[in-house]
């Protein structure tokens, strides 16, 4: 992690080239600079460090400025001067929130993990609402245990939202043959909504809550099908607990499991194919292979790619608070990374996220429908699934 | 100081969404990429040029300064307000118009972002050339007000070679439209070309007709290092002197293939005293003959090493080093001031000359890369703006650096402008007369100097 003082270096190294604002998915859209990487780094230099008489205090402008970042981290992996504009970003939502400034929907969501341990304040029973019908008479005549070598940590996205994801993630550890635990009503969100607020301390005690479930569960690893879970895990959770666990994300699992030759596969949609990368998997870690691999595997020489791809490829638009905080602009953010799929001719977008697939399809309908192309958003979980023999 | 009732006036000509003058706004366009920043009262979003005509009217009438603006990456101050008043944000007024390909022309609003527009021709098979480093963001308004350009030069020329026409809205709000969209025009004065360059200070430009060429077949890139720098430039008399005319010639200094060699660990070698790259385009077996005639030049004059890069991922493995530059001398020191002196190709070598001894001179890290092949320079003067006393030989050693440029017969600026960074010096080049000139064009066009004052020349100096 870096600290407060490296973070005012950086935002002082910062030449304002503006060489940040083309990989910027928010900028494309809003074209104003409090809406770009520079602009927010600037912004944040003079709430935290500034000079005299240039002193910004909280104010509801600043709070969409810093709020309104998809957290795609394109900035930092492009920044010439390498300052991370996100990490600075990151800093002044900390601060903001801090001090009581969050927006409103922020502090909703905050409210809803807190109470609820989901985002949307579902209620934990409807958890495994979108668990197939066996499994959920298993789980209700007690014969699925949390215990087993894998322990499916399935996230809120994919729990409360999206209706096609765990089925497919369940059918294809079947097929498999697998055994795998699972928290069902018992899980609770990874934390990350509220580290990207900027409520680290928070973040902090709900992730020593999850590692304590998970190490009762007696898993050697985790797998999740959500990519946010993932980079919680693997990139924030080591600095806040003691992460003495596998953690796979369920690329991971099928590139495994089809290497193994666990899982047999017939023919593929029989349509053009692309995959869109997550930013929590492929800028976050360059996860960038496999899922084209499995894709390769699932549909030959449909799989097609888009012109922005794996390190520059476009952020859908859904990540961060901007979902809640403005949801046209989402979609809005969606509709480029759909029209970039449209272009190469593909008629499914892939993706290996929960969030993705939601602000994709949202994306596919902003557009108005005179123009809109025919296209499909699924997870590389769901294309999987239903290649499974 | 903007009246509530005048702010209220400009909010209903540009509507509620291109209306901003809240503190964070300010903030947020009181700087481009050059060091000197000053806040606007008011930041507004044209969307047509009827909105950029009532703002100016109003402007005028309220006597309000008025600084135009795309996407900001100017390196000399050129979109940084310096006495408040308006700052008018050209990127939302980016649609492509007209795309004609059988006239081989394009009419662009002034928002358009210059790479956006290159992709859009690739499916008419036409290219438009001009290719400022800053092009994946910078707008074409920002490209023509600064007449832009790029390593692309050599061969095909600046911003200013594929102008045709304009539409622009003088500083009364009154519309002009100058030229064509026809390849010759010598109808009157060429006043297409008086605001090409002119940095937002005579007109606001809508509307921009450029002239586009046909996509060359392929490009190769040649990567040669040299132990002496004075055998690089010979490299480019030679290669011009075989008739050969490269897209870019480019060329690295010693200092700069270190600071790079450090951070990217490409693999080059470090005693070198020059790395050019040569990149050639046209049909493949043209560029493939010159590629074989630049490679027998540069083994005859001794070079230390040759790589010819065969594919396209190849051509980009070898400009991965060019395109480090800045990322790596960043690594070095806060804050880099890029100069952009410019002197006739035969004396590029003497130019790095002088300035390895002012750096010497000033104890300063200088690092140069060059857009060789049209004798511009790039030294990058490595410092801390906040180290006041080092700040002080940085200033010194810029004028020294302009001053041996004009002395070897060339010019302050090649690409950048001269802003606010180059305004005092600006007499140096054109001489007296020449600011005569330049004020009295600035007075007859701009009499209450409201368009982006302070920027080229001051009118009460």
């Amino acid at each position: 992690m870096v600290s407060s003082d490296d973070l005012e270096a950086l935002a002082n190294q910062c030449v304002k080239c503006g060489l940040c604002l083309p990989w910027c998915p928010v900028y494309q859209k809003a074209l104003m600079e409090e809406a770009s990487p520079r602009g927010r780094v600037q912004l944040a230099k003079r709430f935290l460090h500034p000079k005299p008489g240039e002193k910004i205090h909280p104010s509801k402008e600043l709070a969409k400025a810093f709020y309104t970042c998809t957290v795609c981290e394109a900035c930092s992996c492009f920044c010439p001067s390498q300052i991370k504009p996100s990490a600075v970003i990151q800093e002044g939502r900390e601060k903001l929130l801090a001090a009581g400034a969050a927006p409103e929907p922020v502090k909703a969501i905050r409210e809803n993990i807190l109470h609820t341990a989901n985002v949307y304040a579902g209620k934990k029973e409807d958890r495994t609402s979108v668990y197939p019908a066996h499994l959920k008479e298993k789980i209700k005549e007690g014969r699925k245990s949390k215990k087993a070598d894998t322990l499916v940590f399935l996230g809120c996205v994919a729990s409360y939202l999206d209706m096609k994801i765990v089925p497919s993630l369940i059918k294809i550890m079947d097929a498999a043959g697998m055994d795998y635990g699972l928290l069902a009503s018992e899980e609770i969100c990874c934390g990350l909504p509220l580290y990207v607020m900027g409520d680290k301390e928070t973040f902090g005690r709900n992730a020593s809550e999850v590692m304590a479930m998970i190490r009762e569960s007696g898993a050697k690893e985790v797998v999740t099908p959500c990519a946010g879970c993932y980079k919680s895990f693997r990139k924030l959770y080591p600095d806040v607990v003691e992460m003495d666990v596998k953690v796979s994300h369920s690329v991971h699992l099928i590139h495994r499991l089809l290497k193994e030759k666990s899982l047999h596969l017939k023919g593929g949609p029989g349509e053009k194919i692309t995959y869109h990368d997550p930013c929590d998997l492929g800028r976050s870690f360059q996860i960038f292979e496999e899922p084209r691999e499995i894709l390769k595997a699932v549909a030959g020489d449909n799989l097609v790619e888009m012109e922005k791809n794996r390190l520059m490829a476009r952020c859908c638009g859904g990540g961060g608070s901007v979902v809640a905080l403005g949801p046209e602009l989402a979609a809005d953010m969606a509709v480029f990374r759909v029209r970039d799929a449209a272009d190469v001719e593909a008629r499914i977008i892939v993706s290996g996220c929960s969030t993705c697939k939601d602000n994709l399809r949202k994306g596919v309908k902003a557009i108005p429908k005179d123009e809109r192309p025919k296209m499909k958003i699924m997870d590389i979980t769901e294309i999987v699934a239903n290649a499974v023999e | 100081m903007i009246e509530e009732s005048v702010k209220e006036e400009l909010r209903r000509i540009v509507g509620e969404g291109g209306f901003a003058d809240h503190r964070e706004a300010l903030a947020s366009y009181s700087y481009d990429a050059f060091t000197f920043e000053g806040e606007p009262e008011v930041v507004l979003f044209p969307q047509t040029t009827d909105d950029v005509s009532r703002i100016m009217t109003v402007a005028s009438r309220e006597k309000i300064p008025v600084t135009a603006r795309g996407a900001g990456t100017n390196l000399t101050g050129g979109s940084v307000p310096t006495r408040g008043g308006i700052v008018l944000v050209f990127t939302k007024m980016n649609k492509i118009l007209e795309i004609d390909k059988e006239n081989r022309v394009a009419v662009v609003q002034p928002g358009v972002v210059n790479m956006d527009f290159q992709k859009a021709l690739v499916k008419y098979n036409l290219f438009f050339p001009p290719d400022p480093a800053s092009m994946a963001i910078s707008t074409m308004g920002g490209n023509v007000a600064e007449n832009a350009g790029g390593p692309r030069a050599v061969k095909y020329g600046v911003m200013k070679d594929y102008l045709l026409g304009l539409e622009v809205v003088l500083a009364s709000g009154k519309v002009m439209m100058t030229g064509s969209k026809t390849m010759k025009n010598v109808t009157g004065y060429n006043l297409t070309q008086l605001f090409c360059g002119s940095e937002g200070t005579l007109g606001l430009i809508t509307k921009i007709i450029v002239k586009l060429l046909p996509v060359p077949g392929t490009r190769r890139t040649v990567q040669v290092a040299y132990r002496r720098l004075e055998d690089a430039g010979t490299t480019a008399s030679r290669i011009f002197g075989m008739g050969i005319l490269p897209v870019a010639f480019e060329l690295l200094d010693n200092v700069f293939i270190n600071i790079i060699e450090d951070y990217s660990h490409l693999g080059l070698p470090k005693e070198a005293e020059a790395l050019i790259l040569i990149e050639v385009d046209g049909p493949e077996a043209a560029v493939e003959a010159q590629v074989e005639q630049i490679e027998a030049a540069c083994k005859a004059l001794g070079a230390m090493e040759i790589k010819v890069a065969r594919t396209f991922q190849e051509n980009d493995e070898i400009w991965k080093a060019r395109r480090s530059a800045y990322g790596a001398e960043a690594q070095l020191r806060p804050t880099a001031i890029a100069e952009d002196c410019t002197v006739p190709v035969a004396k590029l070598v003497a130019m790095f000359r002088e300035v390895e001894k002012i750096a010497k001179k000033h104890s300063l890290l200088i690092p140069v890369v060059a857009h060789a092949g049209d004798g511009n320079l790039h030294p990058q003067i490595l410092t801390d703006i906040r180290n006041k006393e080092e700040m002080k030989r940085v200033e010194k050693a810029i004028e020294e650096i302009s001053e041996k440029a004009l002395e070897l017969g060339g010019t302050l600026t090649g690409e950048h402008g001269i802003g606010i960074a180059k305004r005092e010096i600006l007499w140096h080049e054109i001489g007296e007369v020449g600011m005569e000139v330049t004020k009295a064009i600035k007075k007859a066009l701009d009499p209450d100097n409201l368009l982006n004052p302070d920027k080229v020349v001051q009118m009460n100096s």
